[in-house]
């Protein structure tokens, strides 16, 4: 039988019995038995015999004929393959791969995200006063260009 | 021989499951890998157990098809082979037990019609001598000795896909080739009679 590797002797009546079973290759005998059987094998003149009788029938059945599946059966059957709605995660994969058709996905996502930290970062990290002030100047700036502009052509603001 | 069994372990189960898995979502990719993998083996082994290409390959098909049903409720319990091979074992026996009628000598479907020159005449007929001489066993003990001997699953595999003990399957095996060995030597092929 299949199995563990048996430690039980093999014997003649054993072997007999896995050639006309298995035939004479070693490979389809019982893995548990293999060792044992191939020892014996190699040490008996009657066992080898067995075995050459058992190899000519091997080699007739060597000779039946075959076939290969056709093309059309291949697509016959690739044609049923399940139709699934897919999930949420199939269209974000989807999607991901739409947006970003390089590869993985992860490396534009690392860098949005560091850039994204780095600005989080930059903007707690200045003052509240300075953001202001600068935020007041600025708009104050823009807006005397724009009166003057407004100058420049004549029209009135 | 074709190949031999490979060992079982949880972690091939795990992938073929994976891949079945796969499938059950829609995947065409997934589908082409198992049907290379093993579509071949499959119809081969219709085929010997019907003798008719036109046959197994319907069989191969509708296996292929009941897997991709069973695909969203796969358990990682066999392997894939194992079962793909008692899906087809089990059809071409519905098969030939629902043409008990046609004359187990019919010619098989000839594989290659092409004019040959002698030897692959020669070939030709050996081929069908023994592809005859295998129809001829009764369906227990062909299924046995195609699945041991030409689609290289072991003693444990072979029982499993034919629903019997390794002892039961020795049995049907041995005689099996006693009977190749008598339609051989009748047919006058070089088969001796040494170990009758």
């Amino acid at each position: 039988m299949n199995g563990p590797p048996s430690r039980q002797p093999m014997t003649m009546t054993r072997f007999a019995r896995i050639v006309e079973c298995y035939g004479a290759n070693p490979r389809a005998w019982p893995e548990g038995e293999r060792d044992a059987a191939q020892a014996l094998l190699a040490a008996s003149d009657e066992a080898q015999a067995l075995c050459r009788a058992e190899a000519e029938l091997d080699s007739e059945l060597e000779k039946a004929a075959s076939m290969s599946p056709s093309d059309a059966l291949r697509s016959r059957i690739l044609a049923g393959i399940p139709v699934r709605e897919r999930s949420l995660r199939d269209r974000l994969d989807g999607l991901a791969a739409a947006l970003w058709p390089f590869g993985g996905v992860w490396r534009p996502a690392v860098v949005l995200a560091a850039a994204a930290a780095l600005g989080i970062a930059v903007g707690a990290w200045l003052p509240y006063e300075q953001q202001t002030s600068d935020d007041t100047t600025t708009a104050s700036d823009v807006s005397e260009l724009v009166f003057a502009g407004y100058a420049y052509s004549g029209d009135e603001p | 021989m074709t190949a031999g069994p490979t060992e079982i372990t949880q972690e091939t189960l795990d992938a073929e499951a994976e891949w079945i898995r796969r499938v059950a979502r829609g995947d065409r990719r997934a589908a082409q890998r198992l049907v290379d993998a093993h579509l071949a083996s499959i119809t081969r082994f219709a085929y010997r157990m019907l003798g008719s290409s036109s046959e197994a390959e319907d069989v191969a098909q509708e296996v292929f098809l009941k897997l991709w049903r069973q695909a969203p409720s796969w358990e990682p319990r066999a392997r894939l082979g194992t079962w793909l091979h008692r899906v087809a074992h089990n059809l071409c026996i519905d098969r030939l037990r629902s043409r008990r009628e046609v004359r187990l000598s019919d010619p098989p479907d000839d594989p290659d019609s092409r004019p040959s020159a002698f030897s692959e005449i020669e070939r030709h007929e050996a081929a069908r001598a023994v592809h005859d001489a295998i129809q001829s066993l009764p369906e227990r003990q062909r299924a046995a000795l195609v699945l041991v001997y030409y689609q290289g699953l072991d003693n444990r595999q072979a029982a499993e896909v034919m629903g019997v003990h390794v002892d039961a399957l020795e049995s049907l095996l041995s005689r099996a080739r006693r009977s190749l060995r008598m339609r051989l030597i009748e047919s006058g092929g070089p088969v001796s009679a040494e170990a009758l």
